[in-house]
């Protein structure tokens, strides 16, 4: 896969994480964060696909 | 680690923003749905095309919720198995060209009649109702939910199995286990939350006595069902929590809908809310005009999905419908006492309109009565008769069983205010079942 697609993607993953985090801080809407956990591990489990190295990383330590 | 934030878990809502909508603007989002689905329905799928041409209506016609209730005609089940039938399995129930998008196949349970089949895309399947029970009763992503439930073609437990994944709770599916086998997992795998139908709860603790274990001493603290009358109803309710020593919460979903539901009220007992995320709901009388708030008649229903929407779909339910806002918080209609009976189920004796969930509440509270039982309509010069069969509480003696039947019948008499025939039957007399019962038999059609 070309590496500037693979860091675009990672791009948008973090600004979706971010995004998610505001949720989680602001909204206190669990379905909310529910539908937002569930973007976050299809896009991390794309970014797997592609050869990305911080899936299993974020799976372990994102305690937020 | 927690899954939520702690405001989130700390939530009695799983979406406060639309649970707590005030109705002016649940309103005005409810026709901006309508309209688009009317419109996508129109254009995508020919079954909806040839009913509205039929009725001489365009989608651009539906300029208010008054327009939706007079210009668009009702549908009901044997409509759309009609149109399915003509090209099976779907015909032109569905959005045309959409096999790629097709996820998920239930039908039906076939209770009233043949089965209706539905397809479904995934995101049809991830927003239903369960989770907002669940979530409103405390359920969070710590408990772990035990789902006795075979798995088959019916879909009701299945969107139970998802709105699990995206609550984020742990499952357990028993799929083919015998219920034997379900007791040694319960106890086994210490789950806190039991699925099934009312009946099979009940079937659950009778088997677990039989093998020697306390039900109610288990690590089941909530059961939550569906599928049949349920714990909106108290006789039902209080059987199911003395069983099991958890409280009982109630679902009521239909399966041709995709999962749209209602579901328990945490405050008051004995209301059920419409999911209004997923649905909307308005009660009609005999005539489709609508019944006005706190009135009874049919609950005829829309659901917001993708592939195969049903647009003022008739449930045949009769309930008694209630939009003022909730002591709970909530905005979303509610339904007291749920489902009151089904208007092809309404029996007329001598001039009194009776439905079985009445027969059936009455026979729950009956002392020395079990909740195994079944009701026979059949028809009879001047109207209806109906035989009420129920088995005696195993503890009962036998010599008991003509005193129990005459107090039944003087119940049911004094109550309902019509004359019954009642029998009463030994322990184990009648079927067990593993998913919805079949407590009521329509003869009135055999000859």
């Amino acid at each position: 896969m070309e590496e500037p697609l693979r860091q675009s993607l990672i791009q948008k993953l973090t600004a979706m994480r971010e995004l998610g985090e505001e949720v989680r801080k602001t909204a206190a809407l669990p379905c909310i964060e529910s539908h937002m956990r569930f973007v976050d591990v299809n896009c991390a489990q794309a970014l797997w696909q592609l050869g990305a190295l911080d899936y299993q990383e974020y799976e372990l330590d994102y305690n937020c | 680690m927690q899954l939520y934030s702690q405001r989130s878990m700390e939530s009695p809502y799983w979406n406060e923003y639309l649970e707590t909508m005030p109705r002016e603007k649940l309103d005005a989002l409810h026709l901006r749905r309508i309209q688009r689905l009317i419109k996508y329905a129109y254009e995508h799928i020919p079954m909806y095309r040839d009913l509205y041409d039929k009725a001489n209506v365009k989608p651009e016609d539906i300029k208010s919720l008054d327009d939706f209730i007079e210009k668009i005609p009702a549908i009901d089940k044997p409509d759309v198995v009609r149109y399915q039938g003509q090209q099976p399995p779907f015909g032109d129930s569905i959005v045309k060209d959409c096999e790629d998008y097709c996820s998920f196949y239930f039908q039906t349970s076939g209770t009233t009649g043949t089965p209706l089949k539905e397809i479904g895309y995934y995101r049809d399947m991830v927003t239903n109702g369960w989770v907002f029970n669940w979530w409103a009763h405390g359920i969070r992503p710590r408990d772990v939910i035990f789902l006795a439930f075979p798995f088959g073609t019916f879909m009701a437990f299945w969107s139970a199995y998802h709105s699990a994944t995206a609550l984020g709770a742990q499952i357990i599916s028993s799929g083919g286990a015998t219920t034997e086998q379900r007791v040694k997992q319960i106890l086994e795998m210490k789950p806190t939350v039991l699925l099934s139908t009312p009946t099979y709860a009940l079937r659950i603790a009778e088997v677990a006595r039989e093998m020697g274990v306390d039900a109610s001493a288990t690590s089941i603290r909530i059961v939550s069902s569906a599928g049949e009358p349920g714990y909106v109803l108290p006789t039902i309710r209080e059987s199911v929590e003395r069983a099991w020593g958890a409280r009982a919460i109630d679902l009521y979903g239909l399966s041709d809908l995709w999962g749209c539901d209602a579901w328990h009220c945490p405050v008051h007992l004995d209301r059920l809310h419409l999911t209004e995320t997923v649905a909307h709901g308005m009660v009609l009388d005999e005539d489709g005009r609508p019944v006005p708030d706190g009135g009874q008649g049919e609950w005829v229903l829309t659901n917001f999905v993708n592939l195969m929407p049903l647009i003022k779909y008739r449930t045949h339910d009769v309930v008694e419908w209630h939009k003022e806002p909730c002591d709970c918080g909530r905005t979303w209609i509610w339904l007291r006492h749920g489902v009151l009976g089904r208007t092809d189920q309404m029996v007329t004796i001598k001039g009194t309109n009776v439905y079985p969930t009445a027969i059936q509440s009455i026979i729950g509270g009956s002392e020395g009565l079990s909740e195994n039982l079944e009701i026979h309509i059949h028809a009879e010069e001047g109207g209806s008769a109906v035989t009420v069969r129920v088995e005696a509480d195993p503890a009962v003696a036998g010599g008991r069983y003509e005193e129990l039947q005459t107090k039944l019948a003087n119940d049911l008499r004094y109550r309902i205010g019509v004359a019954m025939k009642v029998e009463v039957l030994p322990p184990r007399s009648l079927p067990r079942y593993e998913m919805k019962a079949k407590r009521v038999f329509d003869h009135r059609k055999d000859n």
